[in-house]
């Protein structure tokens, strides 16, 4: 009875520790996402003043229309929303597609050409920045929802999150279905892609987030203010002389929140899809 | 409806590994055939092949008289039932029972008629609009029961198809799949590893091996004259008992020296066996649990074996005897009082002997 007690307590303590780890964690990634929101609320001599205050002495609702006034956020919402929809879209019909192929087909070089797809997950995306926009550049692309969208519509994550989600559906399913009748196209369309649903809104999760949040193709591929996602138009906030620390943080707290929200509704997706991209083979 | 033949069907994957050989079979139509055999002997490979899922290596497969080795599955007229049911999850059960129709563009009154045709001979009206994961796993076999029937094949497959079921739903399933055969009257090609099954459902047993055929026949041929050492030890349970020997001659009589024990054999059976050269030659015994006889129904083989353990099943009992370096299985009747831990005098009727070639393994006829 003894050593069962003093295992229980064990587990227990085990328990608060863990938990204080996890809200360690939590606290750490929250803090800057607080300190934003409150500077957001503070005038620009209290941003800056040192030792800093935690809360604002005075709510400064003024930084965000600021910040609205400084910058056409219609436009910028316009443009992200297109953005982050045609590649979400995108990446949802190609690498579906791609990891069905890679999941469910038997071809000649699969594996080799898979290999070749996942190494571009092994260098940094920053490398093909300037590729990009030269061929942009050469088709005449340039400071255009096209030239924003183009690389993006396809996803070696992507491909490679589908593709175990593909392959964890039984193979009778496909066979039953070759028996009812159906070619790759239809059993790709009617059979497997309403069976990996979660598979999909993980990756739209994990697109729109890469998308909204996007900067260096967006900043480096549209110069003009008509052109720009929200991230892009709010780098101009910080000037060359000095910036605004609190209407820059007005700034993007007004560009975060429809993420957040999204998040929010859909979280359970998006760690189902990280999940199942480490843990099945 | 149709018959089916395979002639001189090989399955041979990369690397040279043989699943089927020579495999050879006329299945008359609206016949039932199991294909029985351990796992990995070729038996669903076959199938599969006879559903297009896999390649032909070499060999012809005919499904009435078309030659199949490349029509595509849909095209095969064959409907298949497989092991884990494979219902479409995301569908109802109308649809998944309707989804090949609709492929087929059958209209929607014909879809809807076949539908509850179906439905009506396997009782599962009343799931139509369930998804198969509100199913229990007897009903989703019955659902993929009939979304066979639906498409009114030529040929059914059915691979293992009650191996997901319990016990006692196993029995019920098999019986209503025997009555269904007698109700839609097609071609039934089934795959099991379970003899029971294979020995109550089949019209004809294809026992397979190692990819090979090793019998073709009706159960109770099958059950009676083994071709084979692996038939005989295979279909029945508790297995055949196997014992090794020498036939020997002293003048006219016969005996097969079994080490220190002899078995005596009439002169027309000991006359026939040395007749086809086994005389004083090493031969496989094999006798049935159920034909070793105690002293209730003494034969005209006595022998004295010892009793090493009794399992009661109820209705009968299963008795291991000690007869020199082997043990024997018997049943008997559970009325029979038998002691445990005791000698006890075994009897053997020589017509329920079966005798083997040591070295092929081949029944002696």
């Amino acid at each position: 009875m003894k050593e069962i007690s003093s295992n229980k307590k064990r587990m227990q303590i085990n328990k608060i520790i863990i938990h204080l780890l996890l809200i360690l964690g939590a606290i750490i990634t929250i803090i800057p996402f607080v300190w934003m929101i409150l500077t957001s609320f503070k005038t620009l001599g209290e941003s800056t003043i040192i030792p800093p205050t935690i809360f604002p002495k005075q709510m400064q609702w003024e930084n965000y229309k600021e910040a609205m006034r400084t910058l056409p956020y219609g436009k910028f919402y316009f443009n992200t929303i297109v953005y982050t929809m045609l590649t979400t879209i995108g990446q949802i019909v190609f690498c579906s597609m791609a990891g069905y192929a890679f999941a469910r087909i038997d071809f000649k070089g699969k594996n080799f050409i898979f290999v070749l797809i996942l190494s571009v997950l092994m260098v940094p995306g920053q490398i093909f920045l300037i590729p990009q926009f030269m061929i942009m550049k050469k088709l005449g692309l340039l400071n255009s929802i096209t030239a924003l969208v183009l690389p993006g519509l396809f996803s070696a994550y992507g491909t490679f999150l589908m593709r175990q989600f593909y392959m964890g559906i039984p193979k009778e399913l496909e066979e039953a279905a070759r028996l009812d009748g159906c070619n790759h196209f239809t059993i790709f369309w009617k059979i497997m892609t309403p069976l990996v649903k979660p598979g999909i809104a993980a990756l739209a999760i994990t697109a729109c987030l890469y998308c909204w949040n996007s900067l260096m193709w967006p900043l480096i591929v549209n110069t003009s203010i008509d052109k720009m996602t929200l991230s892009a138009g709010l780098s101009t906030l910080s000037g060359q002389h000095g910036t605004n620390f609190p209407v820059a943080m007005a700034g993007t707290v007004l560009a975060v929140w429809p993420m957040i929200v999204l998040f929010a509704i859909f979280q359970k997706h998006f760690v189902e899809g990280m999940a199942s991209t480490g843990s099945k083979s | 409806m149709a018959g089916l033949v395979f002639k001189n069907v090989y399955k041979i994957y990369p690397g040279d590994v043989e699943a089927v050989k020579e495999f050879n079979l006329e299945v008359k139509d609206k016949e039932f055939v199991v294909f029985v055999g351990p796992s990995g002997c070729g038996k669903s490979t076959t199938l599969r092949m006879l559903a297009g899922l896999e390649e032909i290596s070499k060999g012809e497969i005919y499904i009435g008289d078309t030659l199949v080795n490349d029509v595509p599955p849909k095209d095969r007229d064959i409907a298949m039932v497989f092991q884990n049911y494979a219902l479409y999850p995301h569908m109802t059960v109308y649809d998944n029972m309707a989804f090949a129709l609709k492929l087929k563009k059958y209209p929607k009154d014909e879809i809807n008629t076949r539908i509850t045709e179906a439905a009506k001979i396997l009782g599962i009206e009343e799931y139509l609009d369930r998804k198969p994961k509100a199913l229990s796993g007897g009903q989703k076999q019955r659902v993929a029961l009939g979304r066979a029937i639906v498409r009114d094949p030529q040929v059914f497959l059915m691979d293992e198809p009650l191996s997901n079921l319990d016990a006692k739903l196993r029995v019920q399933t098999r019986a209503e799949i025997i009555k269904l055969h007698e109700r839609l009257e097609t071609t039934f090609i089934y795959v099991t590893h379970d003899q029971t099954e294979a020995m109550t459902m089949g019209d004809r047993i294809v026992i397979m091996k190692d990819g090979v055929i090793q019998q073709v026949d009706t159960p109770q041929n099958v059950y009676q004259n083994p071709a084979n050492v692996f038939v005989a030890g295979f279909i029945g349970s508790p297995q055949m008992n196997f014992m090794e020997g020498v036939l020997i001659s002293e003048g006219d009589n016969y005996s097969i020296k079994i080490d220190d024990i002899r078995l005596n054999i009439s002169k027309e059976v000991g006359k026939g066996l040395a007749n086809k050269g086994y005389l004083n030659k090493a031969i496989i015994i094999g006798i049935r649990p159920e034909h070793i006889y105690n002293e209730t129904r003494k034969t005209q083989i006595e022998l004295n074996g010892f009793v090493e353990l009794i399992e009661m099943l109820g209705s009968e009992k299963y008795v291991y005897i000690k007869l020199g370096k082997y043990q024997l299985i018997s049943i008997i009747d559970s009325d029979i009082n038998i002691e445990n831990h005791k000698d006890i005098k075994i009897y053997f009727d020589e017509r329920k002997l079966h005798f083997f070639d040591k070295d092929t393994e081949l029944a002696i006829k």
